[in-house]
């Protein structure tokens, strides 16, 4: 009821403001605009983000814009999103322009191909009193529209595939470390060995997880752990560790592997590299509404221009971890909730990470 | 030893179709206290058998099976009149909740640690136990004031400010903010009577009171502390895992946020 209301006036009065406006530049510009958002997931999308059906109200968009009877749109093959009354012939000429690639027009009708990175991948019709500029230039429109709705979504695949390469990134050089070491504990110390495999076991487990985008601080922390008992048994005493955690934070939500990529690039950096090993000493505490993790190790440090280049993607790719857990809580949480690295050279790295104890929509799995 | 009578002891059933796995589990089981025998069996159809045949206080079920898996077993089980109880193993806590959707009591990752397994062990014991008419568990309130001789006189510590006892011999040393207090029980009888309060055993000689950690602090050797404000608690590889566990439970439901007591 309210609906029709609503809709009966609406409907006439925005053609009639049109038809007046003519050439008004916002009045297209906004109708320009709006079309080619419809257009962002394709000709073939369906109800979804962009809406019930973003193409038919792409059409309807079309056919105001073009004060045309009616106005088509459709893919190689399937059925057309048709507004208005298309002329009886219409579906004919569709067919031949999709089946030979060229325009087809007969009578007040005019069906044009889209190109998209030079593939052909669909048409338009227009029927009514609608100049040859205009159709061809609302066909333009339409193909550019689709053609940025590909490169869109083609990046956040990108994006996509790398937050998750991230995810399954494992160091081959600690896991054949690690191997090599339990191996060496089969025959003088079985318990040990047995003990590392479980630590192994859950250092995978983790890093290969696939439930949801998010874990709790613990979770992330018993990877932490796991993974810190594995490097002491490989690096020995050149390995000084300490791990301090309040409970309050323990189910604290966070991306998985935000933290634990972290404690390894300290132990990489911090340590491993040095003859005389190195301490490194990770905390997690809540202050007021965040949590904040800290990382630390005294080991070369670097000039803070490096570890600037680094947290904007520019570093030597060995810092890849700082960059991507970076680059993933700032998705999550917003821009002010970046890393913040703290270092000198040869003071050693503190890296911070701040995140709130609540956030809606980050729950753990 | 003491006979069957009171320390009752389970016959458990192993399935899993990696002979390796089989074989750990299987050898696990039966170095547990809890476990009188253990049947291995390497597929399901055995398994069914085996079930059919004799009876079982619980089923350990490896869930990736050829044939019939793991969750099509305990399905057909939870049929049966008198079924084992269910305890998965598994390598992908992903089946965690389809586990829990055919009654499963408990599930176990792979590779499965000795302690993490004799905790499910004690879950399956209270269960059979609960199954019997057996002498009701003391109630949850006795003991929540100890009394301590002081200089000769007889004072009540209550059990609310007890951060942590410390087993000495056959005495126990409660600390307290304020000092501590040596009275004579075992450890062990402690904290039959103080588990449900919150109260875990950490070590071989302490118990501590979760909600009293303000801190986990881990060094080089791997060794684990928990702080309190009346000073730090060793806690022991094998207890690590259930005291962790503890803390996320206490901290999800906000025993810890500022204002409550401690």
């Amino acid at each position: 009821m309210i609906a029709t209301d609503g809709e009966v006036p609406r409907v006439p009065r925005r053609r009639r403001l049109f038809r007046r406006a003519g050439g008004d530049a916002t009045e297209v510009l906004a109708a320009g605009a709006a079309i080619a958002a419809d257009l962002r997931g394709g000709l073939g999308a369906r109800a979804g983000d962009l809406g019930p059906d973003p193409v038919a109200r792409a059409v309807r968009r079309l056919r105001t814009l073009l004060d045309a009877d009616a106005v088509g749109l459709a893919e190689l093959h399937g059925e057309i999103a048709w507004s208005g009354r298309p002329d009886p012939q219409a579906d004919e000429l569709v067919e031949q322009a999709r089946r030979d690639g060229h325009r087809a027009a007969r009578g007040t009708t005019v069906v044009l191909p889209l190109q998209v990175r030079g593939e052909p991948a669909g048409v338009l019709a227009v029927c009514g009193d609608v100049t040859r500029a205009a159709a061809r230039r609302a066909a333009d429109w339409v193909a550019e529209a689709l053609e940025r709705g590909r490169l869109e979504a083609s990046a956040t695949a990108a994006e996509e595939a790398e937050l998750r390469a991230l995810r399954a990134e494992i160091s081959p050089h600690f896991v054949y470390n690690a191997l090599t070491t339990i191996g060496s504990f089969v025959d003088s110390d079985p318990d040990r060995a047995r003990d590392l495999i479980l630590d192994f076991a859950e250092y995978i487990r983790h890093s290969v997880a696939r439930r949801g985008d998010y874990t709790t601080l613990a979770g992330e922390f018993r990877a932490v752990e796991a993974y810190l008992a594995l490097a002491r048994a490989v690096l020995g005493d050149r390995l000084r560790v300490q791990v301090r955690i309040a409970p309050e934070v323990l189910p604290v939500a966070l991306p998985f592997l935000a933290l634990q990529p972290l404690v390894e690039n300290a132990v990489q950096h911090g340590v491993e590299r040095r003859n005389e090993g190195g301490s490194v000493q990770v905390s997690g505490e809540a202050q007021g509404s965040e949590c904040v993790i800290a990382i630390e190790d005294d080991g070369p440090g670097m000039d803070p221009e490096v570890a600037r280049a680094l947290l904007a993607g520019a570093g030597p790719g060995d810092g890849l971890a700082l960059t991507n857990v970076d680059r993933r809580l700032r998705a999550v949480y917003g821009p002010q909730y970046g890393l913040v690295i703290e270092t000198a050279v040869g003071a050693g790295t503190r890296v911070v990470m701040r995140v709130p104890r609540f956030q809606p929509g980050v729950v753990a799995s | 030893m003491n006979g069957r009578v009171n320390e009752a002891r389970l016959r458990v059933l192993a399935v899993d179709d990696v002979a390796p796995a089989l074989a750990e589990l299987t050898r696990l089981l039966a170095a547990s206290r809890c476990v009188e025998e253990v049947v291995p069996a390497g597929d399901a159809l055995t398994a069914l058998k085996l079930l059919q045949a004799g009876r079982f206080d619980a089923a350990f079920l490896d869930i990736s099976m050829p044939g019939m898996d793991g969750l099509e077993l305990a399905s057909l089980l939870s049929r049966m009149t008198d079924p084992p109880e269910i305890v998965f193993v598994t390598a992908f806590e992903e089946h965690a909740v389809s586990a829990y959707g055919v009654g499963a009591l408990d599930y176990l990752l792979k590779p499965v640690a000795a302690e993490r397994l004799d905790a499910t062990l004690a879950r399956v014991l209270r269960v059979a136990r609960a199954a019997d008419p057996a002498p009701p568990a003391p109630a949850v309130d006795e003991l929540a004031a100890v009394s301590v001789e002081l200089g000769g006189r007889t004072r009540y510590v209550r059990r609310d400010d007890v951060r942590f006892a410390e087993a000495q011999g056959d005495y126990v040393r409660l600390y307290t903010r304020g000092g501590s207090h040596l009275v004579r029980m075992p450890i062990s009888r402690l904290e039959e009577y103080w588990s449900g309060a919150g109260y875990v055993r950490v070590h071989r000689s302490f118990l501590l009171a979760v909600h009293a950690v303000q801190e986990l602090r881990s060094d080089t050797s791997g060794g684990l502390l928990a702080h309190t404000d009346a000073g730090d608690v060793p806690v022991s590889r094998r207890h690590a895992r259930e005291l962790r566990e503890r803390l996320l439970e206490a901290a999800t439901r906000g025993d810890f946020s500022p204002g409550r007591p401690r």
